[in-house]
């Protein structure tokens, strides 16, 4: 599977995730400004930007649950499906990713308004 | 008046705000009109943490800005104060004149903070930290030397950002262990330690005075301490803003007393944020004075206004972040039950009774707060042998849904 910018790659296998938790691609391997959160909540898994976009911190630490993300840093909350911020203290949403499950593995295709 | 219907905002601080947007959040139709007397809605968390050492802008820390303010169809009139409150209609009016009349009026007029009493108080370079412009003379001591005076949230924060940033900073508190009533008697302690160990300098004592010495600022304590610095913030707390309720006739004790869903002792009359206390059963309860409590009752009230159940109240929560660690809190860490500790690089506390879990706080573990709330949240029996076991990740105390 090539890794060009803005391809869609294979980022892992149904089972790397459990529920409720994420996983980190970097920016390198996805080509995008910043690393991509890979997220699984209620079976479902969704990709969004990693970059809370209050303060600088990893989303993928927080606290995920009915599909949707707590930043571990101040408790703002976004939607996974859209990305829509929920609570404060953040501001504006945070970027979504195509994340589509092709058998068994897990197809991340990087926003193309994110590339970097 | 015969428009259509409208809410006054008195206080466009984050209890204010969240009422007004979640008005519309909850399809409120009519006009909202939100009066601050700064020149901005915005944020105050950051005051004594990023924005005062990054000078951020206040545009940066304004809750939004006047495409999403237009968006939300939101009336800001910034830099007004409001001068009156009239129980009956109600209506409000400000300091140039305007009179707004209102089918309902939210005062969220939050606290100011409180003066220092000590000779020396009134001299410039001694300062509070409440407002964005606070923050800023405070970035112009970065650097430089200061003297903090108390060691609660805003003046360890302060004292943390000035230090990180370079300052040279003495902390001075009348307690051995400041916070304790925050952070219970044994993460106090260990947060406390971090100034020492960060090159502040801690000193437990009252300030007696402060006199002009050159250049200097001489701050010197009731034991004969001296100290000569450039600039001495004090952070000795509040003082709540009630004076348009009491003025108006509303019932005040403590705080503007509210139901849990913001109501005054007059119709129409809502408060919400820091300036209240609840009256929901047993003795009244003041606001704790956090963030996220103040955000709380915007949502309750702004649900009441529109006729809606509320959403349950959660356990009060706050964050303080200083040195690069980041601190959680969850209910009551001064309050009922036994401290119990889950050993660790920074230790996380707990406070049980009677096999629930009452308030919860961590050091650089948020997510061992954020389970913690949801077990307060949805009194979850816990054990107390899985709590202080380090190889237990709180969450699986959680049932699954």
């Amino acid at each position: 599977m090539p890794t060009r910018t803005g391809q869609t790659i294979k980022v892992g296998v149904v089972g790397d995730i459990d529920d409720d938790e994420a996983i980190v691609v970097s920016r390198e391997t996805a080509g995008t400004q910043d690393d991509i959160a890979v997220v699984r909540s209620d079976g479902q898994y969704f990709a969004i930007d990693n970059t809370c976009t209050h303060e600088q911190t990893s989303l993928a630490d927080g606290w995920i649950e009915d599909g949707c993300l707590e930043c571990p840093l101040h408790s703002a909350t976004f939607r996974l499906a859209d990305g829509a911020v929920l609570s404060p203290p953040a501001k504006a949403g945070i970027a979504v990713h195509t994340i589509e499950v092709v058998g068994d593995d897990l197809m991340l295709t990087p926003n193309p308004d994110r590339l970097a | 008046m015969t428009a259509g219907r409208r809410v006054v905002v008195v206080g466009g601080s984050i209890a204010g705000w969240t009422t007004a947007t979640a008005l519309r959040t909850r399809g409120y139709d009519g006009q909202i009109t939100v009066v601050e007397r700064e020149t901005r809605c915005y944020d105050r968390p950051p005051l004594s943490k990023t924005a005062l050492v990054d000078s951020a802008s206040i545009d940066d820390l304004a809750f939004a800005d006047a495409a999403d303010i237009a968006a939300q169809r939101i009336d800001v009139v910034c830099g007004r104060r409001v001068t009156e409150l009239h129980v009956a209609g109600p209506s409000v009016v400000l300091d140039d004149g305007t009179r707004l009349d209102a089918d309902t009026v939210v005062l969220a007029t939050g606290a100011r903070a409180r003066q220092p009493s000590f000779p020396g108080a009134d001299l410039p370079g001694v300062t509070t930290l409440r407002t964005y412009a606070d923050a800023m003379t405070l970035h112009g001591l970065i650097g430089r030397r200061v003297a903090v005076v108390g060691a609660g949230l805003i003046g360890a924060e302060a004292a943390a950002a000035l230090r990180t940033a370079g300052s040279d900073v003495v902390l001075i508190d009348p307690h051995e262990v400041p916070g304790a009533h925050a952070f219970g008697p044994t993460l106090a302690a260990h947060l406390h330690a971090m100034h020492a160990e960060n090159g502040v300098r801690t000193h437990t004592g009252r300030v007696r005075s402060v006199v002009r010495s050159g250049a200097a600022l001489r701050v010197t304590l009731d034991d004969g301490a001296a100290f000569d610095v450039d600039g001495v913030l004090v952070g000795t707390g509040v003082e709540l803003d009630t004076a348009l309720a009491e003025h108006a006739g509303i019932e005040v004790d403590g705080g503007i007393l509210v139901d849990d869903a913001g109501r005054t002792s007059a119709p129409g009359v809502f408060a919400v944020g820091d300036a209240t206390c609840r009256r929901s059963s047993g003795a009244p309860t003041p606001s704790r004075g956090h963030w996220d409590a103040a955000r709380l009752d915007g949502l309750a009230a702004a649900a009441a206004i529109v006729g809606a159940q509320p959403d349950p109240r959660r356990a009060d929560w706050f964050w303080s972040d200083r040195y690069g660690h980041h601190i959680e809190v969850v209910g009551d860490m001064a309050g009922a039950g036994d401290e119990v500790t889950r050993p660790g690089i920074h230790p996380a506390v707990f406070r049980v009774a009677d096999g629930r879990l009452l308030a919860a706080a961590s050091v650089d573990d948020p997510m061992a707060v954020r389970a913690a709330r949801r077990l307060i949240d949805r009194a979850v029996p816990v054990e107390v042998d899985r709590l202080v076991d380090p190889g237990v990740p709180l969450r699986t105390l959680l049932p699954r849904a």
